[in-house]
């Protein structure tokens, strides 16, 4: 299921995007359009990362695994985390196209409020990210005490897999606040950018995939 | 007579037992069901009735579903060879 709704984070919003192409001199559909995607995302990325702990936490149950387990390495990403809000608060804050924008070549970044930024986007990625770090750090965890050559691969894969598409979702968050940057950069340097996150992206499913189809496989030969 | 047959009953699940230690330490937790799906669909048995015989083709068949799961040639290999070891230190 997890990995189902992190599939369909690519999918839906970029379909969603395309509506914005029908009216591309509506003001009010290119609101609509951004906060509609902007929440959908949200959504999907809250599901995923949520139903990646659970299943990540019923597997440790499953072989056994005390809760305890990992517990030092979970409280060290809570504090990342928990500082890595802080500066998405500052970017935040700092990026004055959030809700209005004056300039005809950058468009805001949210078209929300203050007190809905905070509540609906800036605290939800934060338990995303939250989540995201304890389900790796879970299956690292397992990985490291699970018997098995073959089975503890195929669980490294998946907690390589689910922070690489974590720290990418971090980065992506810090970049959507440079609007100003994007705004008025080259072609060819916003180009680089978004190859170096495909890359990323695409690193991290393949990671998640193969490592899915292998514990599947290990169940199915 | 009765002992004869108690000693052949626990030969076989000596048997079973060493091929599920030394497959364990490449499918973990899955090794018991990996193994005793080898052992029903291509031996047609069950755990308990493995014959010394029926080794040979259980660690070929072992090695076939590691040879989809994994390309790491040397574990394979490996696994293959420890298997195959099986029996061989029986009177």
């Amino acid at each position: 299921m997890g990995l189902l709704m992190l599939c369909l984070v690519l999918i839906i919003p970029s379909f969603i995007n395309l509506v914005a192409n029908y009216f591309p001199h509506s003001g009010p559909v290119e609101k609509y359009v951004t906060i509609t995607r902007t929440y959908t995302t949200i959504v999907l990325y809250l599901l995923a990362f949520w139903h990646l702990l659970q299943s990540s936490r019923t597997i440790r149950t499953a072989f056994g695994m005390e809760q305890t387990v990992g517990w030092r390495l979970r409280l060290w990403l809570g504090v990342v985390v928990f500082l890595l809000a802080i500066a998405y608060a500052w970017a935040i804050f700092h990026n004055q196209f959030r809700t209005f924008s004056n300039d005809p070549l950058i468009k805001p970044t949210y078209f929300l409020p203050d007190w809905l930024i905070v509540s609906t986007i800036f605290l939800p990625y934060v338990l995303v990210w939250l989540w995201g770090a304890w389900a790796a750090s879970n299956m690292h965890a397992i990985a490291a005490r699970v018997q098995g050559s073959i089975y503890k691969r195929a669980f490294r894969s998946v907690a390589h897999g689910i922070a690489t598409i974590v720290t990418l979702l971090v980065g992506l968050q810090f970049l959507s606040q440079a609007s100003t940057v994007f705004g008025h950069a080259s072609l060819k340097g916003v180009l680089l950018i978004l190859y170096i996150l495909i890359i990323g992206i695409a690193a991290g499913y393949l990671f998640l995939a193969r490592a899915a189809k292998q514990l599947a496989s290990i169940e199915e030969v | 007579m009765r002992s004869a047959i108690n000693y052949i009953r626990s030969r076989r699940m000596h048997y079973y037992e060493q091929i599920l230690t030394i497959t364990k330490d490449y499918l973990g937790p899955a090794a018991g069901r990996f193994v005793d799906r080898q052992i029903h669909s291509h031996l047609h048995k069950s755990p308990n009735a493995l014959d010394k015989d029926d080794i040979r083709v259980l660690a070929i068949r072992i090695r076939s579903g590691l040879m989809v799961l994994t390309n790491n040639e040397t574990v394979v290999r490996e696994a293959f060879q420890r298997l195959n070891t099986i029996g061989d230190t029986d009177a």
